[in-house]
């Protein structure tokens, strides 16, 4: 029963309108990238079979429109999500400090039975391009500062890192999945963070 | 056996109609004529179909085609393109245009055959592969699902339970969705408007109502205060918030399908801000008062055990829950206050907690010293018989306190330190120049 249901993976790709989540999503299934700029329209997905740990499992990967913020898509769209990408520009600071509210609300949304723990994984993206202005330093800190979220800086023009980096999230999608097998009797309770406190001691949830 | 059904039926409980065999066909044509119109409850306004839009016949049917999909979504994307940015019509037609795209996967995926999972109106719908053995009804037509030769789909988070027939047809939002977007409960004494202000309709289904038809007779839901048919409405019983929070009135009244599962799922989340909504309930329930006051003790005794590593481990869940800088409350909590359960765990817990605390190194090197008397007894922020300055967190006892005129000596002495600095400080920048203009001359 397991095998069935874990054969399917939702992945969200969140970020700030124009970072190129569209063409992130494109180069990594199609293979093809496009130097003209679409905005997307709602939310739209794709589905691409990926083989990890010798398991075929079919990534649902959900493109989402940058501007479209949360409150369109709303609390069933985000719910049921294995991991989710969080993409910004290198070149757009402003696309960079947005991170945080964009993974708050996604936490807020998607409300995971771990909060903590849940899958993340940042994408810096268009790294072929002069004008850097995010250095991999500072997105790697703060990559740090939010428990060791994975970090990639890719290119979707130039496919640099993009296989790489889906890789890792329908690996960690899949860890996510394996451990809540574990919680399946309990299909209603409510996560607390206490039991998150004996799990990781960083301290970073106590207030004093 | 269809009257042997119909008298089972969940949505004659407590009702004067005991069976009928025809009753459950007459409902369920009328419900699923009406389905995909437009609401007129307020209530859940964003979930259903806005009324500008409601004229473009966007609504597919059950069994539509490949391409009839792909048409539906193209028109619905270039109606996303017109309406405004956060408007009621961009959301519902976003969250439209969402399940459109999965219904298209799944047709790809499997031709024809039952599908495996459904997504609609925000439910995550999953084959119900080993049914309990409880007789289980359908949410939507409110039958019996037979579940040797019936298959059922269940939401994996409301719990809606339906056959495979009935899930294009279920008109009812996911609870889960309904209330984490409100994030609260509904905290007037049964809001009713009267059927008229429904049009004589059902709220949820949109099947008339009449007070002439005995089978189909409107139910108030004492939660929502909406008129509902039966088979949207099964008297379920439940304890109301509102009630509880304006009168502590924990009596069980009849609600619709809907809010009890609404109540159901959130029953444990902390939704309530007594503080807010109704200050005056602590003067009335001394155990709530009890339990609040006790609130602000485990906020300290959390910050004590989070740092410590033996201490984490008496982190209970319910610890976490009551010991959180927010002060609201879960209709759970209210309840195990209400039957008495609550003090006693909150006793126990607090005893465990302290007795830790006060023999532990890490957290009695935590404590503190009374700034008056000096003696060696060591004070914590949750004693009763200890102050604390809520400026300088130094501690006193009470007594002590109370000696010294309540008022906090170091304050008082940091403050006099600060104005001997400051005089010190601009000798010394005299000095300082002073020998600077020496060294350059």
């Amino acid at each position: 029963m397991s095998s069935r249901k874990k054969a399917l993976l939702k992945v969200i790709i969140l970020g700030d309108s124009g970072v190129g989540k569209t063409s992130l999503m494109n180069q990594f299934v199609n293979k093809k990238f496009s130097n003209q700029y679409k905005a997307t329209i709602g939310a739209d997905f794709l589905t691409k079979e990926v083989i990890v740990d010798d398991r075929i499992v079919t990534m649902q990967i959900w493109d989402t429109a940058g501007q479209e913020r949360f409150q369109s898509l709303g609390v069933a769209f985000y719910r049921g999500a294995d991991c989710c990408v969080l993409v910004f520009d290198v070149t757009a600071p402003n696309t960079f400090k947005s991170l945080e509210s964009w993974r708050d609300e996604f936490l807020i949304q998607a409300s995971p039975r771990d909060p903590d723990n849940f899958p993340f994984v940042i994408l810096g993206n268009k790294i072929d391009l002069d004008n850097r202005a995010v250095s991999a330093k500072r997105a790697q800190q703060w990559c740090q500062s939010k428990n060791d979220i994975p970090y990639f800086e890719t290119s979707a023009k130039e496919a640099v890192n993009v296989e790489l980096a889906f890789q890792t999230i329908a690996r960690n999608a899949l860890a996510q999945e394996t451990e809540a097998e574990l919680y399946n009797e309990f299909p209603d309770q409510i996560k607390l963070n206490a039991n998150d406190n004996g799990r990781n001691r960083d301290g970073d949830n106590c207030a004093c | 056996m269809a009257a042997a059904i119909a008298n089972d039926s969940p949505k004659y409980r407590n009702s004067l109609i005991c069976c009928s065999p025809s009753v459950e066909a007459t409902s369920r044509t009328s419900t699923s004529s009406t389905s995909g119109n437009v609401s007129i409850d307020e209530g859940y306004d964003s979930n259903c179909i806005p009324k500008s839009i409601a004229n473009k016949k966007l609504k597919i049917h059950s069994s539509a085609t490949k391409e009839e999909i792909e048409k539906a979504i193209i028109q619905c994307k270039e109606l996303v393109l017109n309406t405004a940015q956060c408007s009621d019509e961009r959301k519902w037609l976003v969250r439209y245009l969402v399940e459109l795209r999965l219904r298209l996967e799944d047709i790809k995926d499997n031709n024809g055959q039952a599908r495996l999972r459904v997504s609609i109106k925000g439910h995550h719908f999953e084959q119900q592969t080993n049914p309990s053995n409880r007789k289980q009804y359908c949410d939507h037509c409110s039958g019996v699902i037979w579940s040797i030769v019936q298959g059922s789909y269940i939401c994996s988070d409301c719990g809606y339970l339906c056959h495979y027939k009935c899930v294009d047809h279920i008109c009812r939002v996911c609870a889960h969705v309904v209330m984490t977007e409100k994030g609260s409960f509904e905290m007037s004494i049964c809001p009713e408007k009267g059927l008229a202000a429904q049009d004589y309709k059902c709220a949820e289904c949109q099947t008339a109502l009449t007070f002439k038809d005995m089978w189909n007779e409107p139910r108030l839901c004492d939660y929502t205060g909406l008129y509902f048919c039966a088979t949207c409405h099964w008297n379920d019983l439940s304890a109301i918030p509102a009630r509880v929070i304006h009168n502590w009135d924990w009596e069980k009244r009849y609600v619709s399908r809907i809010a009890y599962q609404m109540l159901n799922l959130s029953w444990s989340r902390p939704y309530i801000d007594v503080e807010k909504i109704n200050p005056r309930l602590f003067n009335f329930i001394a155990e709530l008062e009890w339990v609040h006051k006790m609130r602000k003790d485990l906020e300290w005794m959390r910050r004590y055990l989070c740092a410590c590593a033996e201490g984490t481990n008496l982190l209970s869940p319910l610890f976490v829950q009551l010991g959180d800088v927010n002060k609201k409350y879960s209709m759970s909590h209210l309840q195990a206050i209400n039957d008495g359960s609550l003090e006693t765990q909150l006793t126990e817990l607090t005893e465990v907690c302290r007795s830790h605390i006060t023999s532990c190194d890490l957290c009695s090197g935590k404590g503190y010293l009374c700034e008056v008397c000096k003696n060696n007894e060591v004070l914590y922020p949750f004693d009763s018989g200890a102050l604390m300055c809520d400026k300088c967190n130094s501690m006193y006892h009470r007594g002590c306190w109370l000696r010294k005129g309540q008022k906090c000596l170091k304050c008082l002495r940091l403050e006099e330190r600060k104005k001997t600095v400051d005089e010190v400080q601009t000798e010394i920048t005299d000095t300082l120049e002073y020998d600077i203009d020496k060294f350059v001359n």
